[in-house]
């Protein structure tokens, strides 16, 4: 009694989902252009400053005071700077794309009403919301990372350009140690995926705030949180969601920071004060983060936020 | 099988008015059904229900299958156009094709492509940068290219003019439709899809108010022009609808034979429009 036909071509769950994937890639030119920018500024702000050094060097006819006191014991931590420094800006940047685009990616839909072009395909609903949270929470992260990598790596090439060939610098070739380098790729790629998937239930409430949101999602993310924490306020003089909130955001910090191996140091989020052991914690301590009962109450929260993002978006065609 | 879309005791209501208020209605394969009502009867509420786009109370299976709980497998084998701005605006035409080709099992891309040879629109170009015309045409090429076994198309012609309407509807005979498929669509225009509907069903205030085949109506319902003196016994055979005309009056009947009315005046078949208007103004 069924007519369904085999299929003429070939699809899968795993082909389907990567190009919905590519989709949002399509869509979105922010996830690259934005990085492009970064890089571009950082680059040519690198150029400038060398430009400048150097005029400034040649001067003075010598070097500066502090680089006398170099060794190549401080090569790697040089390294380690520029690239600590490299994740931060692209981090922040693409935190703020990242942000914006799970805030909007279902609520657009509806406003210009293309979900009902692209509930008219055999996709789930729940494989459209994976594939925008899975672009937002890892693919566009990974692309920073990326970003961050090649900019580290031209900015070593200048640096060595700039420096290297003179005499009395430290040599700069131990700062292209592939094995160094390598090491602190994988080690920020796994902290980046270990740190999206502590705040996995921010990014869930941004898209669940996306798909229910009649209007302005960004505000509807802000205001409930702090309507409730004011309402707290209020009735109990203390914000039990503020203070949740609050140690789950640098609940991931202090976990990470107490199994450094120089604890006490690392960053300090209420001075802005940085001394640089931070980035000196080994992938096998970044794992540490997984015995955390608070990660996987956030987890659940998660879970909960993506389940009714789910749901709604199976509801929900309009703003109304 | 030749049930398409079998739906008994729809219900959906929108806080206190009911979109669909115990809606019943069947649509057989290889037909071509206009779903005709007044803007709020519930035509779209409707077609949603039968596309799995909302919940709603009642019993509706779709190819067999419940569109509430099985809504992507049923989208491998359904369709549809909800109306011509729906297309993303950033798609690009070739990448339109990449992704269809790539998610849906049965779609032909070489039957697209051959489609839009047809039309002004080049791969490069983004729906932005499509006139309204063009969106209609590039989403027509997209859902033909889908070997699908039941089309719906929610005003697919709203806002074109002319020209692209009667194309619209020109292509869908003729590259699209044959008896193994099943089309439902819902217009404003009924006059102009009036000559390619083999079903009608008229919705009013969530209910069906008219389930008939094209064929059918020629046979269910009369219209008798009627000079002032026969008007008052006419008036008193129940007729369904009635206007002036010219100083004459027109009258319609349903369930009412030819040869009843004939002494009275000139008997007339009516168009689905005039049917229509008997039928909405209507007091139930």
């Amino acid at each position: 009694m069924d007519t369904y036909t085999p299929t003429r071509s070939h699809t899968s769950a795993a082909k389907t989902f990567s190009w919905l994937v590519r989709r949002e890639l399509w869509e979105h030119r922010a996830f690259w252009i934005v990085p492009a920018v970064v890089m571009s500024i950082i680059l040519i702000g690198t150029i400038m400053g060398l430009i400048q050094g150097s005029q400034h060097i040649s001067v003075a006819g010598d070097m500066l005071p502090e680089i006398d006191g170099w060794d190549d014991t401080m090569i790697p931590m040089i390294g380690e700077m520029i690239m600590l420094a490299l994740v931060v800006f692209f981090g922040i940047a693409t935190g703020i794309v990242a942000v914006f685009y799970l805030l909007d990616s279902l609520y657009s839909e509806r406003r210009d009403r293309s979900v009902l072009f692209w509930k008219s395909l055999p996709i789930t609903d729940s494989a459209t919301v994976g594939s925008k949270l899975f672009t937002g929470v890892v693919v566009l992260p990974l692309v920073a990372l990326a970003a961050a990598f090649v900019t580290y790596v031209l900015t070593l090439f200048l640096l060595t350009l700039a420096f290297g060939f003179r005499d009395g610098y430290p040599p700069l070739s131990g700062l292209w140690n592939p094995i160094m380098i390598a090491g602190s790729l994988s080690k920020w790629f796994v902290l980046t995926l270990v740190q999206q998937v502590w705040f996995l239930p921010v990014y869930a409430w941004l898209l669940f705030c996306s798909a229910f949101a009649r209007k302005a999602p960004f505000l509807v993310a802000a205001l409930v949180p702090l309507g409730i924490g004011l309402a707290e306020q209020m009735a109990y003089r203390h914000s039990y969601l503020g203070e949740i909130l609050g140690s789950y955001f640098v609940g991931f910090f202090q976990v990470l920071e107490e199994h450094s191996p120089n604890p006490g140091g690392g960053i300090d989020f209420s001075t802005g004060r940085n001394d640089m052991e931070f980035d000196t914690i080994a992938i096998t301590d970044i794992f540490q983060v997984f015995a955390e009962p608070q990660l996987y109450a956030g987890l659940a929260v998660a879970g909960v936020f993506i389940y009714a993002t789910v749901w709604w978006r199976r509801q929900k065609v309009d703003l109304g | 099988m030749s049930e398409m879309i079998t739906a008994s005791g729809l219900v959906k209501t929108f806080g206190a008015t009911r979109a669909l208020d115990n809606t019943t209605f069947s649509v057989e394969r290889g037909r071509i059904v206009g779903l005709v009502g007044p803007n709020g009867a519930g035509k779209t509420t409707a077609l949603r229900a039968i596309l799995g786009l909302t919940d709603f109370d009642g019993n509706l299976s779709v190819l067999g299958l419940d569109p509430r709980t099985q809504r992507s497998k049923l989208m491998e084998r359904v369709c549809f156009v909800a109306d011509i701005a729906v297309l993303p605006r950033w798609l690009r035409v070739d990448q339109a094709l990449d992704f269809m080709q790539n998610i849906h099992p049965r779609f032909n891309r070489e039957k697209a492509q051959d489609f839009l040879s047809r039309t002004n629109i080049t791969p490069k170009h983004k729906v932005k940068q499509l006139s309204k015309g063009m969106v209609a045409q590039l989403h027509l090429a997209l859902v033909m290219a889908i070997d699908a076994e039941l089309l719906v198309l929610d005003e697919p012609t709203l806002g074109l003019d002319i020209l692209y309407r009667k194309k619209f509807y020109e292509s869908l005979l003729s590259d699209y439709f044959d008896d193994t498929k099943t089309i439902v669509v819902t217009t404003h225009q009924i006059e102009e899809i009036e000559n390619i509907l083999t079903d009608v069903l008229f919705i009013r205030r969530g209910r069906i108010v008219l389930d008939n085949s094209v064929e059918d109506l020629a046979e269910d319902f009369t219209e008798v022009l009627v000079k002032p003196e026969h008007a008052d016994t006419v008036r008193r055979m129940n007729p369904i609808h009635e206007r002036g005309v010219f100083g004459k009056q027109l009258f319609l009947f349903e369930g009412v034979s030819r040869t009843d009315l004939e002494p009275y005046g000139e008997i007339h078949t009516p168009g689905i429009s005039d049917i229509f208007v008997a039928k909405m103004e209507a007091v139930v």
